[in-house]
Order: C-alpha cells, then structure tokens, then sequence
C-alpha cells in the first residue's frame, strides 16, 4: 500500500539552495529534495551523515504545488567587522583585548598583543561579506509519495520532531506548522485538490492573477534535472533528479470564486 | 521542550540593520514592503550584550570568539613553557596545520618561489600564521590544544610534530568539547576537525515589521565652522524607518543540553540569559545618530513540549494600520492576541505562555506578569530532567 505525506512550507522567509557556492548563497523557486529530506531527517533525529537519509529519498517521490511564487530577496550578509557597543571610537591602532569587540584577529603582532584587522582603505575592521538569497511571501505544498510504513512514520515524525524544524535555514521559522495531511491515490491529482491554508486563500482571493497553479513533479524521463537528491548531507554529496513543470487549476472553491470576481 | 519568544517591539526613528545601500533592511510580506532586522544582526546583539554576557561571568564560562589566529594565540601560550624557539616554532606551525590535512614542510626546503626583495622575504616570515578558516574558540579550548602540542614536541620531538598532518595532531590531541554556553546555543561550524560542529540550540528568525513600511530620508548638510562660508559644505542622505518589529526567538531545551553535556544549571542560566538578552538588546547600526534604545512593548513567553518552531508573523499578513483611537503597537498587539488562540486551536496545539505588556491585551490561558524578573522565574526550566 502506498501513501501520501503533505507538508506546508510557509514562513515570511524560506530558502532552498540548489547550486550555491561559497559566500554566494542562492534560492531556487520551489523547495528542494534535499532540502526536504534533510528536514525530515532532522525531525527523526537523523545526524547528517546517517545512510537512512540517502534511502529516504530513494524511496519517496516528490511534487511540490506552488500556491504563492514569493519574490526574491538578496541578504546581505556580514560577518566579523564593524563595532558593538558604546566602545570608543579611537583612531590607529586597535588591540584584541581591549573592550573593542568584535572584528577579525588577523593583524601583526606587537609587543604580545594582536592588532585587530584594519582595512586599508576604509580604517574599519575587516568584515567578511556574503549574499544569501531568500523567497520573501511564498507558500508550498509538498506532496511525498512513497511506501505506507515509510509515510506514516514521517507524518509521526514531523509532529514529534526530535530537533526543530526550518524552511532551508535556520532564520527561516514556519509559520504554519509543517505537517499538513495524509492522502492516498494519485500524486499530483491528489496535490492539486489541496486546500490552502488561511494565508494562501487571502492572497488568491485579493488577487487577479491566475487560474492555475505550477506544480514541479518528480518524472523518470522528464528532462530538467535537478541536482538536489541527498546522498551525504556531511559532505555534501547529491545526485540528479528529473523533474516535470505542469499546471493545475485552483482548487474548485476558490477558482469558482476567482472566476466570479473576474466576471462580476 | 521547545521554548520560544515572542517579541512586539517599537524602535523610534532608526536605520538599526543596513543593507549593502545603507538602507535598512526590507522584504515583502503579505503582498506588501516591510522592515526587516536581519536573523545575524539579532543574534549578534544578544551575544555581545552586556546582559547576556553578564549572565557567564563567572571565568570558568568563558565566551567564544571568532578567531583564524589560533595560531599566534596558541604562541602567546607556550612563552611560559621552556621551549627553544626551533621548538616553539614548530608547535606553530602545528597549530596553523589544525583543520588541514598538511603535513609541515621539512626544513630546509623552498616551499615557495624566492621573493624578489629582501625585506618583503622577512615581513612574510613576521605575517603572523593563521588557520584556514574562522574558527570560534573558548579560551580553555586553545588552553588545552596549547598545552597538548607542548607536550608532544617535549616527549616526541620536532621532527615528529612536524611529520603529523593536521588529522593526525587532532586525533593525538583529542577531540575537543565546547565548554562555551554561547557555542552550545549559537553553534559553530568547522568544515574540519578536531573542533566539532554543534549544532545551534537557538533559532533567531528576521524581525519583520507588522505593518507596510515607508522608507524615509534624512537630508542632512554639515556646515563648515571655520571657513565661514555660507551654504554647506557637505550633503547627503541617511534612510531611515521607524517599524513596530515582531520577532522570534527559540530555545531546544533539549538540544541545548546535549550540547551541554546534560549541565541542566549552565543550560538553566543560558536560556534565562537569552531572554533577558533577547528583550533588552537590539543592534546598534547609526545609534549614535538616532539613539532609538525601545525595549518591546510586548513579551510572550511559550514553552512547548513538542519541538514544533511555530511563528506568529501570519498574525501580520494584512499589514496592521493605526487609527485616531490605536497606535501601530497596539493594533499590532491586538492582531497577535487574537490570532495566538486560533492558530493554536486550528492545529491542535498546545503550549504554556506568560506574557509581559506595557498594553492592556488578554490572551487566552495566558500568565500575565508583573515585571520582567517574574517572567524570567515562570520558565519551567529547573524542573525538565532533560526531555
């Protein structure tokens, strides 16, 4: 027997990296595979190098129903640098430890005491710099197909998570919980009767956007691949997947509805 | 056990978090631009706040910092150790291979191509040495590494340092636990050993404002005193917002504690510390200019035996509007009182909650206190046994 998991990804920010790389973090539109099953795995209780997690995204199929697209949004980012706090703004030279704080150990050495890292250019302590890209308002249904023992203890699992969960990073606190139903039957048929939750309805209902929705399906021989299937979240191991853009209409209450204001 | 907070903060006229424009930071919600106060702008503030910091004051607590000089730090620790210099410096070099696989160069050899000038050959000898990556360290953590690495160059000698890799000095030396309440609740993140990852116990999401946000500006001139000119010597522009911010905190008690190693007394006074820190702190960006020190207006306490992070920021998803008879705090403070009770009841959830408000708003099976020290005491955390 087979079964459905859904799980709502909602939150003023969510972020789901594909292909980023070094101070330059990025965001897909849509969540992930991995970014999904490494969720679950942490609300089972999964350290990231645990085998279950490779298994456990061979063993469900994903399709993700986009009921808010969200807009992008660029962070940025800086680490080390600056000041903190009442502390004197002296000119020259500035030492570890003193009641600066804050800014990079890295300068010379003198007389026993470390000076702090001074640009150049602009006399501040060094920073480190980095862009994070972020899905501002969006909202997702994630449909997980997979083998009945498997679901249930997923659904089990997200309800009594061992360790907390986030939308892709750890600043990006849900805002509905997660779990959002079980379901039998086809996939994407079952995925697309959804309902919203009270936030997506108001939006759909405010806007005069479109009819449909854009889901993105797990398909064998579809040919966009994603490479967001985890085999090793320690080291940061995935495999490719291939996926399938389609469109679903509004589920019938609210496109019956759209469809009134847009005549009326 | 899952404790969050929930935060209704007002902040008069400031530019407290600055994007890379120098405007404060925005984002969309609800259809609609807010302000925003970055995730690690928040959480930075409460780390180095005096009332955070307060709470570990005792030595044995030392604070983390960031540091790639690991290596000078550990220098600074040998000088009291007999060693040679060719000793000495081979326990540095040691310390600068910690986190890579790299064995020290032997002696003698040219591991770069000679330098053009004299003097630039001697500053590279004098640049101090640092690590590969930024590394967050508790002072009795490089004590130890310091203190391990003497005594294998006394017992084993300097060629046999030189000849271990990175790995090979960590295994040797031990695995290092974090002894710093603020790494078992912030976390840290090494891409190499000895020093383990742990995973962050507390999770700070981005303060966004409940209502829309206007961008303003300040056109300001500086004129110049002495050369007597008329009109100013210099123009520019600093943006500026004042927002009601909601924002949320959350506490693994759990986690916390396995970061801990089960201290429930540490564990106990970093959480009362991270909320104190948490209501009393904000970031500091242009301060000095707007001086715009609001402690929030409203304080929820939760506390929840199911490790579900849940915010309340879909309270504010139609942007809240002041009137003639309520201000932006208190529409703001109505919106979340009447939305606690219903998402609560439409999920089938339950938590524990204490509230502190300058504004008079009732939520449901809600504890109000009276002062800040009350609420503080109400956290029922002397008497979790680790669940």
């Amino acid at each position: 027997m087979t079964a459905i998991i859904y799980l709502r990804c909602e939150a003023p920010l969510q972020a789901w990296g594909l292909r980023a790389r070094w101070g330059q973090r990025d965001t897909t539109s849509a969540p992930t595979k991995s970014g999904i099953i490494g969720m679950l795995a942490s609300a089972s209780g999964w350290a990231r190098e645990d085998r279950q997690i490779a298994e456990l995204g061979a063993a469900v199929q994903m399709a993700v129903r986009v009921d808010l697209p969200g807009t992008l949004l660029d962070d940025y980012h800086t680490t080390g640098g600056g000041r903190f706090g009442a502390t004197d703004q002296r000119s020259g030279v500035r030492y570890h430890d003193e009641p600066y704080i804050g800014g990079v150990l890295s300068a010379v050495e003198t007389r026993g005491r470390i000076k702090v890292k001074i640009n150049e250019a602009t006399r501040l302590p060094e920073t480190d710099v980095s862009n994070r890209a972020y899905l501002a308002d969006a909202s997702f249904l994630v449909g997980l197909y997979g083998a009945e023992p498997v679901i249930a203890r997923l659904a089990h699992a997200v309800r009594h998570p061992v360790w907390p969960v986030f939308l892709g990073r750890k600043s990006c606190v849900a805002a509905t919980p997660l779990f959002a139903g079980l379901d039998q039957g086809d996939l994407v048929a079952r995925l697309s009767a959804q309902p919203p939750t009270p936030r997506v309805a108001l939006a759909w209902s405010a806007s005069h956007g479109d009819l449909v929705l854009r889901l993105i399906v797990e398909d064998p021989i579809a040919d966009t691949l994603y490479p967001d299937v985890p085999l090793d979240l320690r080291r940061r191991v995935f495999t490719t997947r291939a996926v399938r853009e389609l469109w679903c209409p509004l589920p019938a209450p609210h496109r019956a509805a759209r469809l009134d204001t847009l005549e009326g | 056990m899952l404790i969050a907070l929930h935060l209704l903060q007002n902040h008069a006229p400031s530019n407290l978090n600055r994007d890379d424009n120098g405007d404060p930071k925005d984002c969309v919600f609800g259809g609609v631009r807010r302000a925003r106060i970055s995730s690690q702008s928040l959480k930075r503030s409460i780390r180095w706040s005096p009332t955070f910091r307060s709470y570990f004051a005792d030595e044995s607590q030392d604070l983390a910092q960031r540091t790639q000089l690991l290596p000078e730090l550990v220098r600074q620790r040998i000088n009291t150790h007999d060693l040679d210099t060719e000793s000495s410096e081979a326990v540095v070099r040691a310390a600068m291979r910690i986190g890579t696989a790299e064995k020290a160069a032997p002696v003698g050899e040219m591991t770069r191509a000679p330098r053009k000038t004299k003097r630039s050959a001697e500053s590279e000898n004098n640049a101090p040495k640092r690590t590969a990556q930024l590394m967050f360290l508790s002072s009795s953590e490089i004590d130890e590494l310091s203190a391990a690495l003497v005594r294998i160059v006394q017992e084993d000698g300097i060629s046999v340092l030189d000849g271990l890799t990175g790995d090979k000095i960590s295994e040797k030396v031990g695995i290092f636990e974090p002894h710093a309440a603020d790494i078992a609740m912030f976390g840290r993140m090494t891409t190499s050993s000895p020093f383990k990852n742990i995973e962050a116990a507390v999770q700070v999401a981005h303060a966004i404002s409940t209502h829309a946000v206007e961008q303003e500006f300040d056109f300001y001139t500086a004129v110049d005193d002495i050369s007597g000119e008329s009109g100013a010597g210099f123009i520019g522009e600093v943006s500026f917002n004042s927002s009601v911010y909601y924002k949320y905190f959350s506490i693994d008690w759990t986690g916390l504690l396995s970061n801990l190693h089960g201290d429930a007394a540490i564990a106990a006074a970093a959480v009362r510390g991270l909320i104190h820190a948490a209501i009393l702190a904000h970031p500091s960006g242009k301060q000095n200019s707007f001086a715009a020190h609001n402690p929030p207006d409203v304080a929820i306490v939760e506390v929840r035996r199911d490790r579900i992070a849940l915010s309340y920021a879909n309270a504010f998803v139609q942007p809240v509007r002041a009137t003639p008879q309520q201000s932006l705090t208190a529409a703001s403070a109505d919106a979340l009182a009447r939305y606690i009770p219903q998402l609560n009841r439409l999920y089938d959830l339950h938590a524990d909650r204490a509230l502190l408000s300058t504004l008079p708003i009732d939520i449901a099976d809600t504890r109000a206190c009276a002062s800040l020290g009350e609420l503080i005491a109400w956290l029922p955390i002397e008497r979790q046994e680790g669940r």
